[in-house]
């Protein structure tokens, strides 16, 4: 091997296509533990920990062999003792006395790394914080009140699609179960805006909720709401309805009484 | 419905024979990994490719995270793709993991298969002793999931939504294949987890199509006693053992690949 590649600061490996070491420079001997000539012969998977050893093959050969070349892939080397060594290696394929091989460099990045960690740390933050407030999101979105004995209120507030609209009839449901409720009150009051779908869906929300036996109250109604109903041709029968959330808690409480 | 699959799943058939010859990639590629193999079958076989939902230029739309945190949701991928073509009594090549996922698809459909062909195939990476040696312990493939995290950290990750947001912008989805076989980090990290931590030995014994099992010489990832395993648990099984070296002998050493399978199939075992 020429002495400026021997001594480079970067390691070189070249390896044959079924991974056998063809050669290795000092500087990657001197890292890894090795004596000149030793690494020669052997699978690079030999300087692999085991996680690595199936990244090689299941990632970094095919991607050589079928591209060509391989670059800023990060890689773990072993040494023989000690501590693995994070590096980053950029592969090319080239023809050497009729064959051809796979030429590697690789260069240490232990500072690199540690900022990396940190990146992956704050990434798996900031998704678990997604996820916190996502769920938090969907129960804000959807809750159901106990607003008196046998009496649920499902108010809804905000723009409603047809996922919130999903969960609201799930929660409903469950709700309808597990309180024992004979009455339930969707108020649509604080409702922004409804497309006909979503009144398909509420409408088919109170039909489950009278399946379950309990009677369901649709409160405050705006003028736009009205026309959507009219317009789907939204099936209202057996729903009760009245003109704002204080009626229909009036009559909430009454059926539930009786 | 039958084209939507074959969209999905990037189906492509070619060759001039009848018998039908499917190859599945395994965990990290596409059905590139077939590239330097499948045309020496296709004088004799109707031979199809196809790349696993999340894999290569599958539709990443259609990826279902449930569906496809178990290998079973990888075995629907190639019964729908059998269905979609009206293939009965294929011949079914899996390299790797799919070695598993087409034993669990000819458990569920055997008239749809013919023989196994099983490259590099093991029903259980990870060590269960004192009777079995897989190969693996928990935490070396909790390593492979961490150095796949971070080869996806630098490009991936910007990357892959890139590509997903923009179907009109085809460079985008080129540089990613160049890049990695793989098109998202979630993604390969679940299909890695599906691979590596599964148990599948418990069903060696349902398997009713007749298989070949191709095992490699120095194979890190299935080494000899697997093999041996296997063929003492898998009905009806031949063993055979590969001067090839490593995991993919089907592009490491092709033509001992392309020889094994149709000395197989030839020998009475393909009809």
């Amino acid at each position: 091997m020429d002495e400026m590649l021997n001594n480079a600061p970067c390691g070189f490996l070249s390896l044959a296509d079924d991974g056998r070491v063809l050669a290795a420079n000092a500087t990657l001997l001197g890292w890894l533990g090795y004596e000149a000539g030793e690494l020669v012969g052997r699978h690079f998977e030999s300087i692999l920990p085991p996680g690595g050893r199936i990244f090689y093959q299941t990632h970094f050969f095919p991607l050589l062999k079928l591209h060509g070349r391989a670059e800023e892939v990060y890689l773990s080397l072993r040494p023989r003792g000690g501590v693995d060594v994070p590096v980053l290696a950029n592969a090319a394929r080239n023809a050497r006395d009729g064959s051809a091989v796979n030429d590697c460099v690789f260069v240490p990045m232990h500072q690199r790394r540690r900022f990396e960690d940190e990146l992956l740390a704050a990434k798996r933050e900031a998704e678990e914080a997604n996820r916190v407030k996502d769920e938090l999101i969907e129960e804000l979105s959807t809750p159901v009140i106990n607003v008196a004995e046998g009496v649920l209120l499902g108010p809804v507030i905000g723009s409603l699609n047809r996922e919130r609209a999903d969960l609201l009839t799930a929660a409903l449901l469950r709700a309808v179960v597990e309180r024992h409720a004979r009455v339930v009150i969707l108020d649509v009051t604080g409702a922004r805006s409804m497309g006909p779908e979503v009144v398909h869906h509420l409408t088919r929300a109170a039909a489950a909720v009278r399946l379950m036996g309990a009677e369901c109250v649709l409160t405050g109604i705006s003028a736009g709401v009205a026309r959507t109903l009219v317009n789907v041709g939204g099936d209202l029968s057996g729903i009760t309805v009245r003109r704002t959330l204080a009626d229909g808690l009036r009559h909430g409480v009454r059926a539930a009484g009786k | 419905m039958s084209a939507d699959i074959l969209k999905r799943n990037n189906v492509q058939v070619s060759g001039r024979g009848t018998r039908p010859l499917l190859f599945a990639h395994g965990f990290g590629c596409d059905q590139n990994m077939w590239r330097f193999v499948a045309p020496a079958f296709e004088d004799d076989y109707r031979v199809v490719l196809f790349d696993y939902v999340g894999s290569g230029k599958s539709d990443l739309r259609a990826y279902d995270p449930r569906r496809y945190s178990t290998l079973g949701g990888y075995a629907q991928d190639v019964l729908d793709v059998c269905r979609a073509l009206g293939l009965r009594e294929a011949v079914f090549v899996g390299h790797s993991v799919s070695g598993v996922v087409g034993m669990l698809a000819s458990i569920r459909e055997p008239s749809l298969f013919s023989r196994l062909v099983l490259v590099g195939p093991s029903p259980c990476y990870i060590n269960d002793p004192p009777d079995y040696r897989g190969g693996f312990e928990r935490a070396d493939i909790e390593g492979l999931l961490e150095l796949m995290e971070r080869n996806y950290i630098g490009w991936a990750n910007f990357l892959a939504p890139a590509v997903m947001k923009n179907p009109e912008r085809p460079e985008l989805t080129r540089e990613l294949e160049e890049s990695f076989c793989s098109t998202d980090p979630r993604v390969a990290r679940r299909f890695a987890e599906a691979t590596f931590l599964s148990d599948n030995r418990g069903d060696l014994p349902r398997v009713r199509v007749p298989s070949l099992i191709m095992q490699c010489s120095e194979d890190a990832i299935a080494p000899a006693e697997v093999g041996d395993y296997l063929a003492r648990h898998l009905p009806h099984s031949t063993l055979r053992v590969l001067e090839a070296t490593g995991h993919c002998p089907q592009m490491s050493h092709p033509e001992e690949t392309i020889r094994v399978i149709r000395e197989y199939l030839d020998d009475g075992h393909g009809d």
